[in-house]
């Protein structure tokens, strides 16, 4: 696959999980959203301040 | 204290279909369980969303992990794979999965294949509960 992209990747990835996440934690439509773009913000939002954290380690 | 009543604890009730079938259709098929208990809208999400993070993974060249019990974690993943079903018996047939180690997107590969197994297995505890109606 020509995709090299580490971001895109993992944005990829979190789209996958937040999906069946979303939708095995909630029944409602509404909520299955809800729950879906939570994850995938979390999971997108804790690699970057993660990535940040370790930008900034000596080692 | 009332007198007379004959009333008899309930029994639970029987689940309609047998559990270890629901298992093993959720396990082969990803969403079949969800499928065959008449949640259509999550059995077809699955149906589709699995198997692509599958396919997605192979295509990044990631590794079909074979049991090797010298090695724990090698053996971990090798279990987590298989939790895919259908998908990773057809991959293994078609001598997909072999995994490229000097490829950049090898280790998302490896991640997205592994993911995917371990969501169908948490996929098919849910239809377990559906089946027993805890849900």
């Amino acid at each position: 696959m020509a995709i090299h992209s580490h971001v895109l990747l993992m944005a990829v990835f979190a789209a996958f999980v937040g999906l069946v996440g979303g939708v095995l934690l909630k029944d409602a439509p509404r909520e299955q959203v809800r729950a879906g773009v939570t994850i995938v913000v979390s999971l997108v939002g804790a690699a970057f301040v993660i990535g940040w954290l370790l930008y900034f380690l000596p080692f | 204290m009332a007198t007379g009543s004959k009333a008899k604890p309930q029994a639970p009730a029987r689940p309609a279909k047998p559990l270890w079938l629901v298992y093993l259709v959720s396990w082969l098929v990803p969403g079949g369980g969800h499928l065959w208990l008449g949640r259509r809208q999550k059995g077809l999400t699955f149906l589709i969303a699995l198997p692509a993070m599958f396919a997605v993974g192979l295509a990044l060249n990631g590794r079909l992990f074979p049991f090797e019990l010298s090695e724990p974690l090698v053996a971990l993943a090798a279990i987590a794979d298989v939790g895919s079903g259908l998908p990773y018996l057809i991959a293994r047939m078609l001598g997909l999965g072999l995994g490229v180690a000097s490829a950049v997107t090898y280790e998302y590969g490896n991640a997205f294949i592994i993911t995917a197994g371990l969501l169908n297995a948490l996929v098919a505890i849910d239809a377990h509960d559906i089946a027993l109606g805890r849900k």
